[in-house]
């Protein structure tokens, strides 16, 4: 923390946090991670018919090390486990991972040992994106409402805080098994 | 060169392959998607079927199968002696030669080497788990190319579960190197005289061997709010 | 030795299709900002239909849960009664949840389903950032009450049992009395 810091609290820092929101989002990067069929309608997404390059993501990034975002298209199985987990540490902050169709979002209808049961049991994941494939509007949805939330991202001591906050609202989650609802 | 044995003249002289065939029961299934009882509300109750392998044929078994199961018998008769080539089985029209897994490198040798025989290629090495197949609960198949002959063999190799030893094939086919890796790593066929066998696809420290019959499917409940779906191998049993 | 022609002309020809293509009507789908229709049968988000004066079509028979490949279906029935009644018949989905996060919209619960109570939509902008908020509940599926339509429970009104309602004569009526416009029964 540094300038900010001295930068009198409120007003200012806002309209900084907003500055570099809306410079994150406008240079997404995303790393390529394309497993299955999934990074097929990733391509597609890069490709001129949906041209990513209309938000700023044309470039995927074959090193983890000029990547914000990991799209990760596809299944992955108990052996790429450790190495999507690489892929990530290696990404600088601030990072996010959107987890592309069902089988990365929950292992899908591969309910079986080979296959990771949901990809946030390696990494955190920001999005999740239903669908097998989801269609490329369905990918550039997720990425629209990534935006939003990258926009409204804070910044030093504000974002220490929001992370704090976060994680309280994780650990007192309800989780979803125990959710009552309808059910007797 | 024909590829089918049972319609053609091998040096001007018909050759009327075999038809008597009968097949080995090794197991009856009844029913489907292993319900049994009261609870198989799927109608397939009263089905019953036999899981049956084709036995050994008898000679002559057509076209140039007899040409190379006599050549074969011939070299090794005067090299590792007879018995190594347990049985042939013709059938749909393929020769596969069930080979005793001592010997089936020496059989490689052989069939990789002789002038009448010449297959180069061993295309692929694959393992089967028959679980009602006493003593020869595991099989390795290997499928054999003569490029020279433009003809494809099969051999099968079978080896108790207690004991799952077959000797490695890789001194004779290089290529063989990461089939027999594989096929250790699904099965547990472990591969005598192979330079290093371990696990190919699954993780290094995986337990136990994934395509066997009796490997748990695994999975977790599927999640809703309030209530789960078992994995699919508790939900409902297939056979 | 490269003929004049390799020297001179090839290294350019390829600007050719550079310039063609400056002529043409750029493919680009300008999605977020105008939405092109999908193609009318695209198996998206799943509705739960209603009879036209509102009662429910799912009857809980479970057979969409059956069918689903990946088992994203949980259905929990109940049995209707006089006082309490969600559709015509005996039973009703009381609990009706799908795991979007294991659907792959495949729409073998669609063929499943007796009374075409569930059917695709062609919404797909269904991403989020969470489990829980994927997994839908009765209440996010069920098909939005229409004009002429009444929030169920209440009793059948549009025939005396649910043989009417599934024999068309119920939807003949709700036509005729002008409460519903013409078309398949209920679906949206």
């Amino acid at each position: 923390m540094g300038l900010e810091e001295k930068l009198p609290s409120g007003v200012l820092l806002t309209t900084v946090e907003g500055l570099a929101g809306y410079f994150r989002k406008a240079s997404f990067w995303p790393a390529t991670f394309g497993l299955a069929c999934c990074a097929i309608e990733m391509m597609e997404f890069g490709a001129p018919k949906y041209d990513s390059s209309r938000f700023g993501m044309e470039v995927f990034r074959a090193s983890p090390r000029q990547a914000d975002l990991m799209i990760v298209a596809g299944r992955v199985s108990q052996k790429m486990a450790p190495v999507l987990r690489q892929i990530y540490d290696q990404m600088p902050g601030p990072k996010y991972v959107l987890a592309m169709g069902v089988c990365a979002s929950s292992g899908g209808m591969f309910n079986n040992y080979a296959i990771v049961q949901g990809v946030d049991h390696i990494v955190p994941v920001d999005m999740y994106l239903p669908g097998c494939p989801p269609r490329p509007e369905m990918l550039i949805d997720a990425v629209m409402k990534l935006h939003t939330k990258i926009q409204d991202t804070k910044l030093g001591a504000h974002r220490v805080a929001e992370i704090a906050a976060d994680e309280k609202v994780a650990l007192e989650a309800v989780p979803t098994t125990a959710m009552k609802g309808l059910l007797r | 060169m024909t590829q089918d044995p049972s319609s053609t003249a091998v040096g001007g002289e018909e050759v009327v392959p075999s038809t008597a065939r009968t097949l080995e029961v090794i197991d009856v299934r009844e029913g489907m998607f292993g319900v049994h009882g009261s609870g198989d509300t799927s109608g397939y109750g009263g089905l019953q079927r036999p899981v049956a392998m084709p036995e050994a044929s008898a000679r002559p078994y057509g076209g140039w199968f007899d040409e190379v199961a006599d050549r074969l018998e011939q070299v090794l008769g005067e090299s590792v002696g007879a018995g190594a080539v347990e049985s042939a089985v013709v059938d749909r029209g393929e020769l596969t030669l069930h080979v005793s897994r001592e010997r089936v490198r020496d059989v490689c040798q052989h069939l990789r080497d002789d002038a009448g025989l010449r297959f180069e290629l061993c295309s692929g090495i694959s393992g089967v788990h028959y679980p009602h197949d006493a003593g020869r609960e595991l099989h390795a198949v290997y499928h054999l190319l003569s490029m020279t002959h433009n003809r494809r063999i099969r051999l099968e190799v079978a080896a108790p579960e207690s004991d799952p030893h077959i000797a490695s094939v890789v001194s004779v086919y290089p290529t063989a190197d990461w089939h027999e890796r594989e096929t250790y790593d699904f099965f547990g066929i472990v591969f005598d005289g192979h330079p290093a066998l371990t696990r190919i696809l699954m993780p290094d420290d995986w337990p136990g061997h994934p395509q066997r019959k009796d490997y748990p499917l695994g999975g977790i409940p599927v999640e809703y709010k309030g209530a789960t779906i078992p994995p699919p191998d508790e939900r409902r049993s297939y056979s | 030795m490269a003929t004049l022609k390799e020297q001179l002309w090839d290294p350019i020809a390829g600007f050719g299709v550079t310039f063609r293509t400056m002529f043409k009507k750029p493919v680009t789908v300008q999605y977020p900002f105008e939405k092109r229709p999908t193609a009318p049968r695209f198996h998206g988000r799943h509705q739960l239909n209603r009879w036209p004066d509102g009662l429910e079509k799912c009857i809980g028979c479970e057979l969409c849960a059956w069918a689903c490949p990946a088992d994203a279906i949980f259905v929990e029935g109940a049995s209707n009664t006089e006082d309490e009644r969600f559709s015509p018949g005996e039973r009703y989905g009381r609990v009706y949840q799908i795991n979007y996060l294991r659907c792959i919209l495949c729409g073998l619960c669609i063929e499943a389903c007796p009374t075409r109570a569930l059917t695709m939509t062609n919404e797909y902008e269904l991403a989020d950032t969470s489990r829980e908020s994927l997994i839908f509940e009765k209440s996010d599926l069920l098909a939005p009450l229409l004009p002429g339509m009444e929030q169920p429970p209440h009793p059948l009104r549009l025939g005396d049992d649910e043989r009417d309602y599934y024999s068309g004569q119920a939807a003949a009526r709700a036509v005729a009395e002008g409460s519903v416009a013409a078309g398949p029964g209920g679906e949206q």
